[in-house]
C-alpha cells in the first residue's frame, strides 16, 4: 500500500476502484512480516548518505567486448569486513574496468573512500573479478585478494594481495601487495579465491577458482577425453599448500595436482563453496562450473589430497552453475548446498529460451561424466550419511523449497535477514545483454555477412548491442521454516530493477541485523540497511571468533546453538556467494526466543560450550578457552543396514526412451518393474517370490529353502512369454484345487503397438508343486498394457474374481485405455463382465492402481481406483453392480498423477486408511483446484497421431509447457502459425488452437500432486491428514507399512523417482526410502535418512518384506535387501 | 526460408509445389505445355477456374507466391514482397481488372496445388517414433556444437514425384566401416585428414556451404549463421541460366518446376540411403580414431553422411539443366553475393555440380565415395526426372 500514498489527487478515484478489485490480494501481498509491519524490512540508501558511489561501469567496444571475453556481463565482487580494527565493517568492491573502491565504515551507515590512501586499488587495467577478506599471514588482520581475468596478457591476470600493515596515523589501514612474494605470483583466468586450512596445520592455504576465458570447445567423446587429461594452470582452478617461512611469512606451493584436483582446460569456475559438508572436521569444497562442464564435490580425505564424490552424493546438478552458497538452511545441523542458474520464473521468459529436448546431448554428456544437469537451481539437502558411506548424500529439493527459477542469477547468501531464526536466502541476477533467447539465436542471424566464410566482429556487436538488458529484480526468499521460502523480495524493498552481480551480508551499522552490499553493473552499489531491529525487534547473537596460530577469524569453526530442543548451526567461511566475502562475524537470529546452549567446534577439534549466553550482544569465543573433548556418540546406528539380497534377481538395463515415441508424454511409462509378489507355491509352509520380467526378461519364481535362503526354479511357462513386460502380478487359487495360482498382468509402452499381442496378460496354474503353466482360454481377450491386479469375490459365489487396471494405449497417451473386471466360473475361466458391473469402469481413465475393500460393512467387496489424470475413485458394490460413489466417501474430487496405493488402519481404530503416491511438490508443475494442471488432447492436424498439450499455471495464468520448437515437431501445422519464440511465448491454448480445432478435444485435470494420506473416519468418509513435508520429494510409486522400532503403530516406508524423465523437468531422484514413524494416531514423523539408513539409490517399484528383510525391486536394477539392527 | 531455417529436403518440397503452381497456370493457358496430369505420382486433373480477365504470367507468379505463402512457416512475409510486385504491375499499366482476375485465377490454382501437396504424407511424419541413433561403431551420432537431432529421418515416406519409390536408384552400399589401418574406410578418413584445405579449395568449400543454420559459440551467446539451402543455390543457378538463355515465360516455368521436382525426388533418394546406412561423419569418425584435434573446414550438417545430399542434387539440377540448355552452357554464378561470397565462373553445370561435390570433401564434411556415389544417383535421378517429364 506504499505506492497508494504517493499517488496524486487526480487518480485516486482509479484508486479507490482498484482498491475494491484488489482488496483480497493485497492482504496476503502487502505484509512484510507477520502483518506486523507495512514498512519495509530493508531501506536503499542514497549514495549522498553513504558516500559510497561506486558503480561497476562497462565500455563496451571493438577490443573490449562479450566477444572477446565471454564473461564480460559477469559483475564484480564485494568483501566486507573490518580492516582498522575498529569494530565496523569495511567495504571493498571489484570493478571490472573501472577503479576497484575501498571505503571506510565510519559509522552510521556513512563510509569514506580511502582505496588511495590504502593502496588497494589494484592496477588500472581490465579485468578484475572477485575479492575476498582474509588473514593470510595469520596477524590478526584482514588481507584483501583480487582475482584477475579477461582476454589479457598473462602480466594483467596475475592477481593481487594486499596485506594489511595496520593503521597509520589517521587510522587509515595500510597495505604492501605482496602476491609475488608469497609465492602467488602466477598468473590465471580466476573468478576468486578462497582461504581455509585444508590439512589442518593452523595456516591459510589458498584455493583459486578459474575459468577459461575462451568458449566451450566443440566437445565430441575423442576431445573432450583429450582435454580432460590436460593440466592447465591458467584455465583449471589450482590450489596452493601454505608452508611458512622461517619467518613465519607465509609461502605457497601449487600442490593441485598432488591434490587430487582436476585442473583441465574445462573450467568454468563460477562458485566456491567451502564446508565441511560430511561433518568429519575437514573442510570440503563445492565448485560450481558453467556450461556443460560438471560441478564437483571434493570430499578432504584427511592426508592433503581431495576426492571428486559428486556422482556418488548428489543425483543431478545446476546446468549452468554460477554463484553457490553451503549453509544448512533447514536448521538440522548439516550444511546444505545450493547453486545457481538460469531458469527464469515466469512463463514468457522460459519459452524464450527453450528448444527440443536434445537427448542424444544429454546422453553425451552423462557418458563423458558429465552428470545429469539440468538449467535451473538446485538446492542440494544434506542427508546425512547413509549407511557407511564417507560421502553425505543430498536429496535436490529446489523446486519444493520454491528457489529453483530465479533466471540469470549471480550470488547466493543464506543468512538470517529477519532473524527468525531460520536463515533466509538472498539472490542476485540479471544480464546486461538477455542474449540466452531463441529468436535471437535463430532469427538473428539473418542479416549477418560473411567473408569468405567469417563473419566480422563488427557486425555481430551490433547485434549484440540491440539485445536489451534483462531488466530483472534480485530475490530475498524468506524461509518458511518447513523446507519451503517465499519470495518476499519486493515486500522487504529489494524490488530494484538491476544486474547485479557478487554481494555481501554484514551488519554495518552494528544495530543486530544483517545488511547486504550489492555490485551492480552500470549502476551506484546498493547498500540495503536493515531495520528490522526497529520493525521486527528479534533477538540476535553475534559471535567473534579468535583463533589460536594463524587461523586467527577461526575458519572452519562450527558453531551450534541449541533452544528448546531446536538447533542452528552455522560454519565460519566468509567466502561465500559469487566472487565475494561476507562479514567474518556470526549472526544467529533467534526470533524472541533466548538460547539454552551454544557449543563451539574449532577446526583444530576443541570444543567449548556456553550455557545461556547473553542474547543481543556480540560475544567473543576464543580457541584458548576451547578444550579437547572427547565427542560423546552423536550419532546413533542406523536402524536398517543393508544386507545381501536372498534372491539373485538382477533387471537388465534399458536404452528405451518414451519420449521418442511421444514427445509430449508426461512422464515415462515403459518403466514399472518389477513386481515383487509373495505365495507358498509348494506348499512346504515358506513364502516364495515371483519377480516379474521387464520385456525381453523372464519372469522368476524363487523357492524359499529352510534357512531362509531361496533357490531360483526354471520355468519354461514364463520364458516363453518373455517378451511380454510383466507389470503386476499375484498369486491366487483360480480353479479352486488348493493350490497359489499366478496371474501376471502385461503392460509396458514404448516398444508396442496399441494392438501388440504381448499386451494380452497371462494366468498360470500351479500343479500344487511350484511347477507352472499357462492356461489356455482362461483370459478373455486382452490386449491391453495394464497396471495392476486385484483380487476379489466380486459376485458372492466364493470364487476369487479379478479387477484389472488399463494404464496406457501405448503410442497414443492419453487416450483411455479398457480396464477389466473378470469374472471367475470356477474352473479358472475368466470373462470380461466389467459391461454388467459398470459401464463407466470399462474406460474409466489411466489406471495405476486399486484396491477391494468393504467400505460400507455389507461384507460385500468394494473397489477404490487411482490413477494418472484420475480422481481417487470409489466403486460400492450393490446389487451385483458396482456404482461409482466417491462423493460420499470424499468431500472433494482428488485428481493426481497417482501412482501406487496402500490400504491399511494406521490410526488403530479398525478401518483401513489410505496412503497414495503422487508425483509430490518436489517438480516445476504445480496444481490445486483453482489452478489445475490440464491436458487437452486430440489429433488436432489429422496426422493420425494424438497431440497431447499440458498446461498448468505459472504466476497466475496456465500456459502450455510445451516449447514452441516441440509444438512445431508435433504438427506441422504449427509452423507457419508460430514464425518465432515471441509470438509463441505468451500464448495460452485457447490462442495456439483454433475454436475449432479444440471442438471435441479431450480434456484431463488435476488438481492434487502430493502424496496424500487419507483417514477413514468413523462415518467412513476420507480425510486428508498430514503427512511430513519429505513426503513431497519424489514421486512416490512403492508405499510400505513396517513398525521398525515395534511399538506396534505402523510406520510407513515411501520408495519411488524417475530416472528417465523429459529433460525439462529432469529425473527425480531425491527419495532414497523416506521412512516416517507413525505415532498410532494417525501422526508420522520423517526419520532422517542418517537414522533410518536408507540409501537407495533409482527407481524403486516394489518393496515385499520377506521374514526379517524388505527387497526392494528397483528398475533397471538387481533386487535390494536391507535388514532391521544391526547386521553381524 | 532463410528465415525459417527450413532444412533442405523440406526446401526442396516448398520449392516443387510452388513452381507447379505456376507451371499449373502456364499449361492450362499456354497449347505448347501439357498438364503434370498423368506424369507426377497422384497429380490430378486440375479444374480451370473460371476467370475470364487475367494475365496468365502475372497468376502462373501470383500462384507460386499463394501457394509458398500457405506453406512456408514465414509464408506471410512473402506478402510484401507480392505487394510489391503488384504495384509495380500497376506502374507498367496492368488494369486493376487484370490484376484481380489473375489473382482470383492463382488463389483457385493454389487452393488445388495444396490439396495435392497436403496428400503427399509429409503431415504424417510427426506420427513416427524420434530418431534414435544405433549408437554402434561407425553409425551416425549427432555432432558438435548443437548435437541437433538429424533433420527428416522419415523423409523417404514421403510421395515422390516421378520415382516408384525413395529405393528407385538405391546406391552401392559405403565402404564398410572398420577401425582397422589398412582397410578401405581408413584410407577414406585419411583423405579427409590429409586434405590441405588449400585456399582455391577452402574457396570452393564457402562457396557450395549452402548450410541453413550453422550455430556458432560464444558461451552463453549462440548466434545462429544462415545461409540459403542447396536446393536454393539450384534454383538461382536456373533462373541465371534463364536469364542468360532468354527463355520465354512459360519455358522459365517450365524448367523452374523439373529443377525443383529433380530436387524433391533426389533428396528423397538421398534421404533413403542416409537413413539406411546411418554413417558416421568424417569429424565423428577423425576426432575418434585419428585425431582428436581435427575439425572439419565447415560445420558438419545435422543428418548421416552417406550419400552426400549437396552432390546428388547437384548431379540431377545439373542434368536437367543440361537437357535444356546443352552441355557446353557457360555461366557466372552469383548467387551466393548476397553472403559475401564472390560469384564464380563455370563452363556447364556438370562442372559447377562436379565442383559442388568435391566442395564437401574439402569442407570435411562428407568422404569420397558419398560424393562419387552421390554423383551417380544424382544423374540417375536427372535423367529419370528429364524421361518422365518428356513423356
Amino acid at each position: 500500500m506504499k505506492r497508494i500514498k504517493s499517488w496524486t489527487p487526480g487518480i485516486i478515484v482509479l484508486a479507490i476502484s482498484l482498491g475494491f478489485l484488489g482488496c483480497n490480494k493485497s492482504k496476503d501481498s502487502d505484509n512484510p512480516k507477520d502483518g506486523k509491519t507495512q514498512t519495509p524490512l530493508f531501506t536503499l540508501l542514497p549514495a549522498e548518505k553513504t558516500k559510497i558511489d561506486f558503480a561497476n561501469t562497462l565500455t563496451e567496444g571493438l577490443n573490449t567486448n562479450v566477444l572477446m571475453y565471454e564473461y564480460f556481463y559477469n559483475g564484480g565482487g564485494v568483501a566486507a569486513g573490518d580492516l582498522n580494527g575498529d569494530g565496523l565493517d569495511d567495504i571493498y568492491f571489484t570493478g571490472n574496468m573501472v577503479p576497484n573502491k575501498l571505503y571506510l565504515n565510519k559509522g552510521q551507515m556513512a563510509f569514506e573512500d580511502i582505496t588511495a590512501t590504502a593502496g588497494v586499488g589494484g592496477r588500472e587495467r581490465p579485468w578484475k573479478t572477485g575479492v575476498t577478506l582474509a588473514d593470510v599471514n595469520g596477524d590478526g588482520k584482514l588481507d584483501i585478494y583480487v582475482s584477475y581475468s579477461g582476454n589479457v596478457s598473462p602480466e594483467s591476470l596475475k592477481g593481487q594481495l594486499f596485506i594489511n600493515k595496520g593503521n597509520d596515523a589517521n587510522g587509515i589501514p595500510q597495505f604492501e601487495e605482496s602476491a609475488e612474494k608469497y609465492g602467488l605470483g602466477a598468473p590465471s583466468n580466476s573468478t576468486q579465491a578462497a582461504f581455509f586450512d585444508f590439512d589442518k596445520d593452523g595456516d591459510m592455504d589458498m584455493f583459486l577458482l578459474n575459468h577459461n576465458p575462451k568458449s566451450l570447445p566443440i566437445l565430441d567423446e575423442a576431445s573432450t577425453a583429450d582435454i580432460l587429461k590436460k593440466d592447465d594452470p591458467l584455465t583449471g582452478v589450482r590450489f596452493f599448500k601454505n608452508d611458512p617461512k622461517a619467518d613465519g611469512t607465509p609461502y605457497f606451493t601449487d600442490i593441485t595436482k598432488k591434490a587430487g584436483i582436476q585442473s583441465s582446460p574445462l573450467t568454468y569456475g563460477l562458485g566456491i563453496g567451502i564446508a565441511d559438508v560430511n561433518q568429519d572436521g575437514w573442510q570440503d569444497m563445492y565448485i560450481s562450473n558453467d556450461y556443460s562442464v560438471p560441478d564437483f564435490l571434493y570430499i578432504n580425505n584427511k592426508n592433503g589430497t581431495f576426492t571428486d564424490a559428486l556422482n556418488a552424493s548428489i543425483g543431478h546438478t545446476s546446468h549452468s552453475s554460477m554463484g553457490n552458497d553451503i549453509a544448512d538452511f533447514n536448521n538440522d545441523g548439516l550444511p546444505d548446498i545450493f547453486t545457481l542458474d538460469m531458469l527464469p520464473e515466469d512463463n514468457r521468459r522460459q519459452k524464450l529460451l527453450a528448444g527440443l529436448d536434445n537427448y542424444e546431448l544429454f546422453d553425451f554428456n552423462v557418458k563423458m561424466g558429465f552428470h545429469h544437469q539440468y538449467m535451473r537451481n538446485m538446492l542440494q539437502l544434506n542427508q546425512g550419511q547413509g549407511g557407511k558411506s564417507k560421502v553425505p548424500v543430498f536429496s535436490e529439493v529446489g523446486q519444493l523449497s520454491g528457489v529453483s527459477n530465479t533466471d540469470w542469477s549471480w550470488a547466493s547468501l543464506f543468512a538470517d535477514y529477519d532473524n527468525d531464526g531460520w536463515k533466509d536466502l538472498f539472490i542476485t541476477n540479471g544480464n546486461l545483454r538477455d542474449f540466452t533467447n531463441m529468436d535471437f539465436v535463430k532469427f538473428m542471424g539473418d542479416h549477418l555477412k560473411r567473408i569468405e566464410g567469417q563473419v566480422k566482429r563488427e557486425d555481430v556487436l551490433n547485434m549484440v548491442y540491440q539485445m536489451p538488458s534483462s531488466n530483472m529484480k534480485n530475490y530475498l526468499f524468506q524461509n518458511k521454516k518447513d523446507l519451503t521460502f517465499t519470495n518476499v523480495a519486493d515486500n522487504w524493498g529489494l524490488g530494484e530493477i538491476s544486474n547485479s552481480g557478487g554481494a555481501a551480508y554484514s551488519d554495518l551499522d552494528n544495530d543486530g541485523d544483517l545488511d547486504l552490499i550489492v555490485n551492480n553493473i552500470n549502476k551506484p552499489a546498493f547498500i540495503y540497511q536493515n531495520d528490522g531491529e526497529k520493525l521486527l525487534k528479534n533477538n540476535y547473537l553475534k559471535i567473534k571468533l579468535e583463533g589460536d596460530g594463524a587461523n586467527k577469524f577461526g575458519i572452519g569453526a562450527k558453531v551450534t546453538i541449541y533452544n528448546k530442543g531446536q538447533k542452528q548451526y552455522l560454519e565460519q567461511m566468509p567466502t561465500r556467494g559469487y566472487q565475494s566475502s561476507v562479514s567474518p562475524v556470526l549472526h544467529f537470529g533467534l526470533g524472541k526466543e533466548n538460547i539454552d546452549s551454544l557449543q563451539i567446534v574449532w577446526l583444530s577439534g576443541k570444543r567449548e560450550s556456553v550455557i545461556n549466553p547473553k542474547v543481543n550482544a556480540l560475544l567473543t569465543l576464543a580457541e584458548k578457552n576451547a578444550k579437547v573433548v572427547k565427542p560423546g556418540m552423536e550419532t546413533a546406528n542406523p536402524l536398517y543396514n543393508v544386507v545381501q539380497s536372498p534372491i539373485a534377481y538382477n533387471g537388465k538395463a534399458s536404452t528405451t526412451n518414451d519420449f521418442k515415441r511421444q514427445p509430449l508424454l508426461i512422464n515415462p511409462i515403459s518403466f514399472s518393474g518389477p513386481c515383487l509378489i509373495k505365495g507358498d507355491v509348494n506348499g512346504d509352509g515358506l513364502e516364495d517370490i515371483f519377480a516379474g520380467g521387464g520385456s525381453g526378461e523372464a519372469g522368476k519364481l524363487y523357492l524359499q529353502q529352510k534357512g531362509g535362503t531361496f533357490t531360483s526354479k526354471p520355468m519354461p511357462a514364463f520364458e516363453a512369454d518373455k517378451q511380454s513386460d510383466d507389470t503386476d502380478a499375484v498369486f491366487f487359487d483360480a480353479n479352486g484345487d488348493g493350490f497359489q495360482d499366478l496371474f501376471v498382468g502385461s503392460g509396458g509402452y514404448a516398444t508396442f503397438m496399441p494392438e501388440d499381442p504381448l499386451l494380452q496378460s497371462r494366468l498360470y496354474l500351479n500343479d500344487g508343486k511350484g511347477n507352472f503353466s499357462k492356461s489356455a482360454g482362461a483370459l478373455p481377450k486382452m490386449i491391453t498394457s495394464t497396471s495392476c491386479v486385484r483380487v476379489a469375490d466380486v459376485n458372492g459365489d466364493n470364487k476369487p474374481d479379478l479387477f484389472v487396471g488399463g494404464r496406457v494405449i501405448p503410442g497414443r497417451y492419453p487416450e483411455t485405455p479398457r480396464s477389466y473386471v473378470l469374472i471367475n466360473d470356477g474352473s479358472g475361466k475368466f470373462s470380461d463382465q466389467t459391461a454388467n458391473l459398470s459401464a463407466e469402469l470399462a474406460n474409466i481413465g489411466l489406471v495405476t492402481d486399486a484396491a477391494w475393500t468393504d467400505l460400507n460393512g455389507d461384507k460385500k467387496p468394494d473397489l477404490i481406483v487411482v490413477g494418472e489424470w484420475m480422481p481417487i475413485t470409489v466403486y460400492i458394490n450393490v446389487n451385483g453392480k458396482l456404482e461409482n460413489k466417491t462423493s460420499t466417501y470424499f468431500d472433494k474430487q482428488y485428481s493426481g498423477w497417482w501412482n501406487k496405493l496402500l490400504l491399511t488402519d494406521l490410526n488403530g481404530d479398525g478401518k483401513d486408511d489410505l496412503v497414495i503416491g503422487n508425483l509430490g511438490l518436489n517438480s516445476q508443475c504445480k496444481a490445486s483446484d483453482a489452478e489445475p494442471v490440464e491436458m487437452i488432447y486430440k489429433d488436432f492436424d489429422d496426422n493420425g497421431s494424438i497431440d497431447p498439450i499440458m498446461s498448468f499455471y505459472i504466476q497466475g495464468k496456465s500456459y502450455p509447457y510445451v516449447t514452441r520448437d516441440e509444438m512445431l515437431d508435433q504438427m506441422s501445422i504449427m509452423r507457419t502459425r508460430f514464425q518465432d519464440y515471441k509470438t509463441y511465448a505468451d500464448a495460452t491454448v485457447k490462442e495456439i488452437f483454433t475454436a475449432d480445432e479444440l471442438e471435441g478435444a479431450k480434456e484431463l485435470k488435476a488438481n492434487y500432486l502430493k502424496t496424500a494420506y487419507f483417514e477413514q473416519g468413523a462415518n467412513g468418509k476420507f480425510a486428508e491428514r498430514p503427512l511430513p513435508f519429505q513426503s513431497q520429494i519424489s514421486p512416490v510409486y512403492t508405499i510400505t507399512a513396517v513398525d521398525f522400532d515395534k511399538d506396534g503403530n505402523k510406520d510407513l516406508l515411501l520408495c519411488g523417482n524417475v530416472s528417465k524423465a523429459r529433460l525439462r523437468f529432469g529425473k527425480y531422484d531425491a527419495n532414497f526410502g523416506v521412512l516416517l514413524k507413525g505415532n498410532g494416531k494417525g501422526g508420522f514423523a520423517y526419520i532422517k535418512q542418517d537414522r533410518s539408513g536408507f540409501n537407495l539409490k533409482g527407481d524403486v517399484r516394489s518393496v515385499l518384506p520377506v521374514g526379517d528383510k524388505l527387497l526392494f525391486g528397483i528398475n533397471q536394477q538387481e533386487i535390494k535387501a536391507y535388514q532391521i539392527g544391526k547386521v553381524q | 526460408m532463410i528465415h525459417d531455417v527450413t532444412n533442405p529436403p523440406l526446401s526442396a518440397r516448398f520449392f516443387a509445389y510452388a513452381c507447379l503452381a505456376g507451371y499449373e497456370v502456364v499449361s492450362q493457358n499456354d497449347s505448347a505445355y501439357k498438364s503434370m496430369h498423368g506424369i507426377l505420382n497422384d497429380y490430378p486433373q486440375m479444374t480451370k477456374p473460371e476467370v475470364s480477365t487475367f494475365s496468365y504470367q502475372l497468376s502462373a507468379v501470383l500462384a507460386m507466391l499463394e501457394t509458398a505463402k500457405k506453406m512456408q512457416p514465414s509464408g506471410a512475409l512473402l506478402q510484401t514482397y507480392q505487394a510489391k510486385l503488384l504495384d509495380s504491375c500497376r506502374n507498367e499499366g496492368v488494369s486493376e481488372e487484370v490484376i484481380a482476375g489473375s489473382q482470383e485465377y492463382a488463389v483457385a490454382i493454389s487452393k488445388q496445388i495444396l490439396k495435392y501437396a497436403k496428400a503427399d504424407k509429409y503431415n504424417l511424419i510427426s506420427n513416427f517414433p524420434r530418431y534414435e541413433p544405433e549408437k554402434t561403431p561407425g553409425t551416425w551420432y549427432p555432432t558438435p556444437p548443437g548435437y541437433f537431432p538429424p533433420v527428416e529421418p522419415y523423409f523417404n515416406t514421403v510421395r515422390p514425384f516421378t520415382l516408384d519409390s525413395a529405393a528407385q536408384f538405391r546406391p552401392a552400399p559405403p565402404v564398410a566401416f572398420s577401425e582397422d589401418k589398412n582397410s578401405a574406410f581408413y584410407k577414406l578418413m585419411r583423405l579427409n585428414y590429409d586434405d590441405k584445405k588449400e585456399p582455391q579449395h577452402r574457396v570452393m568449400a564457402a562457396f557450395w556451404d549452402c548450410n541453413p543454420f550453422a550455430l556458432e559459440n560464444k558461451g552463453h551467446l549462440l548466434v545462429g549463421m544462415k545461409k540459403i539451402s542447396p536446393g536454393a543455390h539450384w534454383m538461382g543457378i536456373t533462373n541465371i541460366a534463364c536469364k542468360q538463355g532468354k527463355t520465354d515465360f512459360s519455358k522459365t516455368m517450365l524448367i523452374n518446376a523439373s529443377v525443383a521436382i529433380g530436387l524433391m525426388d533426389g533428396f528423397m533418394t538421398c534421404w533413403e540411403e542416409k537413413f539406411r546406412s546411418n554413417r558416421i561423419r568424417p569429424e565423428t569418425a577423425i576426432r575418434k580414431y585419428i585425431d582428436p584435434t581435427w575439425t572439419p573446414f565447415l560445420q558438419t550438417p545435422p543428418f548421416p553422411e552417406y550419400l552426400s545430399g549437396h552432390s546428388v542434387i547437384s548431379s540431377s539440377s545439373a542434368i536437367i539443366l543440361t537437357h535444356y540448355f546443352g552441355a557446353k552452357f557457360e555461366y557466372t554464378d552469383t548467387v551466393e553475393e548476397r553472403f559475401g561470397l564472390k560469384a564464380r565462373k563455370f563452363p556447364s553445370f556438370i562442372a559447377a555440380a562436379e565442383e559442388s561435390g568435391m566442395s564437401r570433401f574439402y569442407g570435411g564434411i562428407h568422404f569420397m565415395d558419398a560424393i562419387e556415389n552421390g554423383q551417380k544417383q544424382g544423374v540417375q535421378v536427372g535423367e529419370w526426372v528429364v524421361k518422365k517429364l518428356g513423356e
